[in-house]
């Protein structure tokens, strides 16, 4: 069965990364899982494992958080300097029904978002489409 | 001649003969000459005569001196003289007298024959005949003018007299002519007297004149004083009042002898004497008109009335002032009028005052009211981002529990699983999440009906509308067989937003389905009709119907009238408030097990 090399976690909500976290290992997706509770410390995480040849291939990235939100990281990230920036696939989880922040998701440099919770469906439809076709 | 030869004797008498011709040619010559000289003087002599100079003349004659009187031109002149009133004398060399006219005779009071030939010093007396002497011996070379005493019939007159040679009179003759001067002075004397009067009189007339004149004059005045509606009187340049027309007694009820002078002063209101009089006598020094407003003691009843009070002065022809013509205007209502006026106008400025106060006032509100507005906006913002931020909030947990439960389901041991108590629980946990997710989705649902209401209406094809709607619901209408009838053909178009239009149509379709009774088939009929100002969209079932009762809360957020039926009691909450905030209504009917008619009013 194919797996995502690593897939990381950015929410603030500790119980939403341990249920995901949960999810995912319970439906054994992923070789590794990463967690940030923030924008910056994403960007941190990201800078030392692509240094390391080991970048996420999937992030899932909350809106709302303390320090840097997703839209910052989103540009922070823009400006990151790494090699296998193709490769990496972003998905925002929202809980947002704000119009304004649902048109500004739209607009967003990502690949796509998801309403929260974090499903098993979800997470089928996610390793079907990126998985399959980033490896075959 | 020069070959004629004479003899000597010849020579001699005819030198004679030359001789005694041009002696007598001499004399011929003196002849003409005389005759010349007495032409020339006859002519002088009827020049004279023609001038009146002589009137006869003594001509000396071989036969003595002889009177001639040149007929024709003495005519007139004898005349002119005897009829004259002066005497009129000739007088010879002895101061004989010669001729005499009429009227010295009468001077003298003798007949004219006895007064002839007399000697003109009988008729003076003894002291003048010295003096007549010197002037009648005078007058013979040149004329004499003297004044004497003529004794006539034992009286004596004052005369005066001239005189003057007759030259070519033969014998020589003085003219004389003699005036009476008694009478002469009389009327001299009379005539200056008449004169002296004449003054006096032609100064009393002009005076008498003026002063009638002034009599006209104030008569005038007082004709037309007595004929205005005024009260009026003339006064002296001094200020002594001397007429008053008859309306000042009528009003003051004074007597004449009350007002005469300054008795006026009676009448005039104590606080208005002072400046009354000031302005007066300034008027009266200075010539100039007299104004004041003042009051004057009514005699009937003893009250005051303002009147306006004016003189000006009358001036004669030579600039001077005769006369001060014043009226009072009884002004008492106008001042009143103008008094209330001036109260009226002191309280519409105050008026004016507490409305611009509260003017300030209601700008002040207003300002609160821009301040209030603007915080309620803020407010509303704030509640949108408490409303957006609420539900993220409850969703986050929500979703967690969520996630959780179903990591839980999977974590479970399958013989915990297949326990009833567990499935039980598990299910009513999840149903609780969805009911959460919906409430909050609800909540989030009224606040995009705000932003929508803002949005411009245009007009909408209704039946476009309803169609889409009823495909949404198909699966709905299919289960229930549900009939609907639609009959719009009275208004195809709503001006309206086209969304909320949507929800309207949807709402009440859905509701009218919903809440059917189970013991028909559900029948809905759609209609419309044109009201004035109105397009009237009618939603009539025979579903469950209400009760009248808890109509009132129908349209309330949250309420729900049948908990059997799913529902989260926001839908008629929020198309009314969407009707209503297009300046529409929606009215309902409704019999309990009959069924209800909604009926929503859109503003045409």
């Amino acid at each position: 069965m194919k797996k995502f090399s690593c897939i990381l976690l950015v929410d603030d909500d500790k119980a939403t990364n341990f249920a995901n976290r949960l999810l995912l290992e319970d439906m054994d997706v992923t070789e590794k899982i990463m967690v940030a509770l923030n924008g910056k410390e994403a960007i941190e995480i990201i800078g030392k494992a692509c240094l390391t040849g080991s970048c996420p291939e999937l992030i899932l990235l909350d809106v709302n958080m303390p320090v840097m939100n997703g839209f910052e990281f989103l540009e922070a990230y823009s400006k990151l300097d790494i090699a296998q920036k193709q490769s990496v696939v972003i998905l925002m989880l929202t809980t947002s029904l704000n119009p304004k922040d649902v048109d500004r998701l739209k607009q967003a440099p990502i690949q796509g978002f998801l309403n929260k919770p974090l499903t098993e469906q979800m997470v089928s439809e996610l390793l079907q489409k990126y998985i399959k076709n980033s490896r075959q | 001649m020069s070959n004629t030869h004479f003899t000597l004797q010849e020579k001699q008498t005819l030198e004679a003969e030359v001789k005694r011709l041009q002696s007598r040619l001499q004399q011929v010559e003196e002849n003409l000459e005389a005759s010349e000289q007495k032409r020339q003087e006859s002519e002088e002599i009827i020049e004279a005569i023609r001038t009146g100079a002589v009137d006869a003349l003594t001509i000396g004659g071989e036969a003595g001196p002889q009177i001639f009187t040149l007929q024709g031109a003495d005519h007139t002149y004898r005349i002119l003289i005897e009829e004259m009133n002066e005497g009129a004398l000739t007088l010879n060399e002895q101061a004989l007298i010669l001729y005499s006219n009429a009227c010295f005779a009468q001077l003298v009071g003798l007949p004219l024959e006895r007064v002839i030939s007399c000697s003109f010093y009988d008729f003076l007396l003894p002291e003048d005949h010295a003096r007549f002497g010197l002037l009648f011996k005078q007058s013979w070379s040149l004329a004499g003018k003297g004044e004497f005493v003529l004794k006539a019939a034992g009286n004596t007159l004052p005369i005066s007299l001239s005189m003057n040679a007759l030259t070519i009179s033969t014998p020589p003759a003085v003219g004389m002519v003699l005036t009476n001067l008694s009478a002469e002075k009389q009327i001299l004397a009379v005539e200056s007297q008449v004169e002296a009067q004449n003054k006096i009189i032609s100064g009393k007339e002009a005076e008498l004149v003026k002063a009638k004149q002034r009599e006209q004059e104030a008569e005038q005045f007082r004709i037309v004083l007595e004929n205005i509606p005024q009260i009026a009187w003339t006064n002296l340049p001094s200020g002594e009042f001397i007429f008053y027309n008859s309306r000042w007694y009528t009003y003051t009820g004074l007597t004449v002898e009350q007002t005469k002078g300054w008795g006026w002063q009676s009448v005039v209101h104590v606080a208005d004497l002072a400046f009354t009089l000031d302005a007066y006598r300034q008027a009266l020094a200075r010539e100039e008109e007299f104004v004041v407003e003042n009051r004057y003691k009514r005699g009937s009843d003893g009250t005051y009335h303002w009147h306006l009070t004016r003189a000006l002065p009358v001036r004669n022809q030579e600039g001077q002032i005769t006369l001060w013509v014043g009226t009072a205007t009884n002004i008492h209502e106008q001042k009143l009028s103008e008094q209330a006026n001036q109260k009226l106008g002191e309280e519409l400025a105050a008026s004016n005052e507490e409305l611009q106060a509260a003017n300030e006032e209601i700008l002040a509100t207003n300002e609160e009211l821009a301040q209030s507005n603007k915080q309620l906006l803020v407010t509303n913002a704030d509640l949108d981002t408490f409303i957006y931020t609420a539900s993220h909030d409850l969703k986050a947990p929500i979703s967690n529990i969520e996630a959780l439960l179903q990591a839980l389901l999977r974590n479970l041991s399958s013989e915990s699983l297949s326990s009833k108590r567990v499935q039980q629980i598990t299910a009513l946990m999840q149903e609780s999440v969805e009911r959460f997710k919906k409430t909050i989705g609800n909540l989030t649902e009224v606040v995009k009906l705000q932003k929508e209401n803002s949005k411009e209406l245009i007009w909408i094809d209704l039946s476009k509308v309803i169609r889409e709607v009823s495909l949404d619901l198909e699966p709905l209408i299919v289960e229930t067989q549900a009939k609907i009838e639609v009959e719009i053909a009275n208004c195809p178009f709503i001006h309206f937003s086209e969304k909320n239009l949507r929800s309207v149509v949807y709402n009440l379709l859905s509701n009218a389905i919903k809440y059917r009774s189970l013991e028909r088939v559900p029948q809905i009929t759609i209609s419309c009709e044109d009201v004035p100002s109105y397009h009237v969209l009618t939603f009539r079932d025979n579903g469950l119907g209400m009760e009248s009762k808890p109509m009132s809360g129908l349209f309330t957020m949250f309420k729900r009238f049948h908990d059997h039926v799913e529902g989260t009691g926001i839908g008629l909450y929020m198309i009314k408030k969407m009707v209503e905030n297009a300046g529409g209504k929606i009215e309902v009917e409704s019999k309990l097990d009959v069924g209800s008619t909604f009926k929503v009013y859109f503003p045409n």
